[in-house]
């Protein structure tokens, strides 16, 4: 999955270098500590010998079911928060961890994989495969009849070129190009002159939830010195 | 110091783009790592 997360940093590299401002991408993302949260939790339950505690191999599946949970969360969050095209990206990224998490709940707190793909993209079976004398907690398992919904399962191999091996998800793939086009879209975007200055002369703002960040952004690209609440005029050199 | 300051402050800047990548692989369904 790293692979495809690189693709997100590229999108932005991209944005820039198509004449973005990296002022853009600094608007504000919200709910990030639960991403961070929720991270943590799948990075205890999958690289760690925690994996193997008793208490993981029975919760592990729930806390996976509720970190999934959480990115949604998030990501609805941000459709909320956003307009436009923004909104359609965020809600793209949504579709594709709400398809996960359709497959995992039902499934049973794991997400199938097909061993043919599996075998196309050269994933070995002990990394899926739970050895039965030292069971760990796995958030991906070996697909079988009884798996269910597998269109939305792993079953989409990972090009060879590429530097790690890995089967991936259409929720995967929605997930990534929804956050992808949002980089995208940030990192191109430029303050425009228009949105600087309104006709009473005041520097506005153009997002509603942090009040005046974008007219301080802009104001700062333009040298502008914007009043303080209480009045005061910052330093120049600030 | 008040250049590590600034670089701080400039990497602060770069949050969003981290969330998304931690987004990313925290909402993924396939192995984090990969094999």
């Amino acid at each position: 999955m790293l692979d495809l997360v690189v693709l997100v940093a590229l999108a932005a590299v991209l944005g820039l270098a198509l004449g973005g401002s990296l002022e853009g991408l600094r608007r504000p993302v919200r709910w990030l500590p639960l991403v961070v949260g929720a991270l943590l939790a799948e990075v205890l339950l999958v690289s760690t010998p925690f994996a193997a505690h008793a208490w993981a191999l029975r919760w592990g599946s729930w806390l996976w079911i509720g970190s999934l949970a959480a990115i949604a969360l998030t990501l609805g969050r941000n459709v909320v928060a956003s307009r436009r095209f923004e909104r359609a990206a965020w809600l793209v990224a949504l579709l594709g961890v709400s398809l996960n998490l359709t497959a995992v709940l039902a499934n049973g707190g794991t997400m199938p994989q097909s061993p043919e793909a599996r075998a196309a993209a050269g994933v070995r079976l002990d990394r899926v495969a739970v050895d039965p004398e030292h069971p760990v907690w796995r958030n991906v398992s070996v697909m079988t009849d009884q798996s269910r919904l597998t269109q939305l399962a792993d079953v989409i191999p990972l090009p060879g070129f590429l530097p790690s091996r890995n089967v991936v998800s259409v929720g995967d793939l929605l997930l990534v190009s929804g956050l992808a086009v949002w980089a995208f879209l940030a990192a191109r975007s430029r303050p425009r002159m228009a949105e600087a200055i309104d006709m009473s002369g005041r520097v506005p703002s153009a997002n509603a939830a942090t009040p005046g960040h974008r007219g301080r952004v802009v104001a700062r690209q333009m040298s502008l010195r914007v009043r303080r609440p209480d009045g005061s005029l910052p330093d120049r050199r600030a | 110091m008040m250049k590590l300051v600034q670089r701080a402050l400039r990497l602060r800047g770069a949050l969003p783009l981290v969330g998304l990548m931690l987004m990313a692989l925290a909402g993924s369904a396939s192995a984090i790592w990969g094999d």
